[in-house]
């Protein structure tokens, strides 16, 4: 399957400042990468270059097997791009600002109402449709601006910190909307520096600090990329003695790489085991049939703040 | 020819900026900042009396009041022309909706036609309404009239085209400023060197640029026995060609005087409004170019904001 964005070494430098360095992907329909990074970590700037506003110094990059270097306007019809910083058109209408960009883009005209009507009902502005744009909150802004991404329907979908300055109402509901989209296979970047925010509903994840695209995939694989053994937290009844006797059985495990005793939970020990899941619950069973008084057993997930913690090192350009 | 005008006009979404001027200017609601409104209300009413003015003295007292309209016209459109179009371009840059314009299939053209319609028609609408006070006054005045009847209509002619040019050198430097006050410096300095300070200048160094050319005498201060330097005939040439002197100099009682400066008495004057024309086309061509290289990625030479 031909990737819908493709990009190889890109490259951008500001005269001696390098804001993005060998920046390699492949996206394809229906992924949604989420884009980590800090502020200052280049991640508009390579967002600019696939939405073709910026030339890559060095590189190239594809969208739908197009470059866009070479081709930008053949490029952006592909695209709905949302910068992280936009403006709004005073004095009009939600539906008339939407009819503008639905106009520019050329489509048959007895088609723009229903394309409207699509696009405000999937961003739930259909209640704002007859509002100036001026009047509406930050969050339906944001909204609005995503609507006009898609009026074109693109195939690719550039969101440059799309929640960023949104109450938790507000984001909840754009986290829900990229989701939405995603579901009906447009390919999503969308960049953010709040873990969170991405952890739930990007089935892929880049982790860029100072212009270098540090990790990049699925969440699980980097997960295991980084974390190679499995971290089991076993708990056991409020006895020291119980707690002692089970350092001594899993001590002599082969497939145990380390134990130590949890310091912040009580009557906790913490195992790094090598094993897969099946062996996972042949250890649980061996632990019952030797009477350890169990009162859980649980695999502690690697979760996006570990990862990002684990490969930056907090440098910023 | 119709193609062309469903393009660039009919069918042009950018007309959604006629709707914005429109609705900024006379739709009254919450939506819009009442500042803005108020100050808009005021300075029409204050022309709305002028034009009262205008219509009372030339009922009442039957005076040729042609030249003080013109001039008048000439005036509000120089101002008006740069103070609607200076944000045309930078403005949309320094509010962020020009990556989203540039990333939709609409043409440089179809962007220009859509920035200069509401703004030339508002134009338009004035000479308009300032036509039926001057063909009034032309046809009531008790005295010598100013300007015979084609000479009227020779500066309605010479204003449209003094707009054009104007809107059009407008949007070329907001094509190729990144802020709009920038624009409006660059536009507010060449309007004043070459409608003020130029003639100014000249007429220090002996082109005479009044109707009492009698007195001061002699373009060739100087250069009597010599060609002039080719800078001083082309400044002499911008300076003959304001519109505010065009407009002093087709008055009928300057045709009688004695002109001893070279480009009047070639009558260059006359073509004023083609070359302003060529001037437009000149800046519509160069926009279009500035709008072409402006929709390309750029080659930014600075960190853009943002990670």
């Amino acid at each position: 399957m031909q990737p819908m964005i493709s990009a190889e070494n890109l490259r951008k430098t500001y005269g001696t400042l390098v804001a993005v360095e060998g920046w390699t992907l492949d996206l394809y329909p229906g992924d949604i990468f989420g884009f980590i990074g800090p502020n200052g970590a280049g991640k508009t700037t390579t967002i600019k270059m696939l939405a073709t506003l910026i030339q890559p110094t060095s590189g190239s990059a594809t969208v739908n097997g197009i470059d866009v270097v070479r081709f930008p306007r053949e490029v952006r019809p592909y695209i709905g791009y949302m910068p992280d910083a936009f403006g709004v058109y005073d004095d009009i209408k939600v539906w008339e600002y939407l009819d503008f960009f639905c106009a520019a883009y050329d489509p048959p005209k007895e088609s723009r109402p229903e394309i409207i009507e699509r696009v405000l009902t999937v961003t739930d502005l259909m209640e704002k449709r007859d509002a100036y744009v001026q009047t509406l909150s930050r969050g339906m802004q944001q909204r609005l601006c995503l609507a006009k991404c898609l009026v074109h329907d693109p195939k690719v979908l550039l969101l440059d910190e799309p929640a960023s300055g949104l109450d938790p109402r507000a984001r909840i509901d754009i986290k829900k909307l990229i989701a939405r989209l995603g579901a009906l296979g447009k390919t999503i970047i969308v960049s953010s520096h709040i873990l969170p925010e991405l952890a739930d509903f990007c089935n892929k994840i880049g982790i860029q600090e100072r212009g270098k695209l540090l990790v990049s995939g699925d969440v699980e694989t980097i997960v295991r990329q980084l974390q190679p053994t499995r971290q089991l937290m076993i708990s056991v009844r409020n006895d020291d003695s119980a707690v002692t006797r089970l350092l001594e059985t899993l001590r002599d495990h082969p497939l145990i790489e380390k134990v130590t005793r949890d310091t912040d939970t009580p009557y906790t020990v913490r195992v790094a085991f090598t094993g897969n899941v099946e062996q996972q619950a042949i250890l649980l069973r061996s632990l019952i049939a030797e009477e350890h008084p169990l009162t859980s057993f649980a695999e502690s997930a690697m979760d996006l703040e570990d990862v990002f913690l684990r490969v930056t090192t907090g440098k910023v350009h | 020819m119709s193609h062309l005008w469903r393009y660039l006009l009919r069918e042009n979404p950018m007309q959604i900026e006629t709707t914005r001027a429109i609705r900024r200017f006379t739709v009254s609601g919450d939506y819009t900042a009442t500042t803005q409104r108020t100050i808009t209300r005021i300075l029409f009413g204050l022309l709305y009396v002028l034009y009262a003015w205008f219509l009372v003295t030339i009922v009442m007292y039957k005076d040729d009041m042609s030249q003080g309209i013109l001039w008048f016209e000439f005036g509000l459109l120089t101002l008006l022309i740069p103070g609607s179009l200076y944000t045309a371009i930078s403005g949309e840059r320094e509010r962020m909706t020009w990556d989203s314009l540039i990333l939709t299939n609409l043409s440089p053209s179809r962007i220009l036609a859509g920035k200069l319609l509401w703004r030339l028609s508002l134009a338009g609408i004035i000479m308009l309404i300032f036509l039926p006070p001057l063909l009034l006054t032309h046809c009531t005045s008790h005295y010598n009239k100013s300007y015979a009847l084609p000479a009227l209509l020779w500066i309605q002619f010479l204003l449209a085209a003094w707009c054009v040019f104007l809107a059009t050198f407008t949007v070329y430097i907001s094509a190729n400023t990144k802020r709009s006050v920038a624009t409006l410096s660059i536009v507010t300095l060449s309007l004043l060197f070459t409608l003020v300070l130029l003639p100014m200048l000249m007429s220090v160094f002996g082109v005479s640029m009044t109707s009492d050319s009698a007195f001061t005498q002699g373009y060739t201060y100087g250069y009597e026995n010599t060609r002039p330097p080719t800078a001083w005939i082309v400044s002499s040439l911008i300076a003959h060609l304001n519109p505010a002197l065009v407009i002093l100099w087709m008055e009928n009682s300057s045709q009688t005087m004695i002109s001893s400066d070279m480009w009047r008495d070639s009558g260059i004057f006359l073509i004023a409004p083609f070359l302003y024309l060529i001037g437009a086309g000149l800046c519509v061509a160069g926009t279009l170019k500035a709008l072409a290289r402006l929709g390309m990625p750029m080659q930014a030479t600075r960190k853009e904001k943002g990670g």
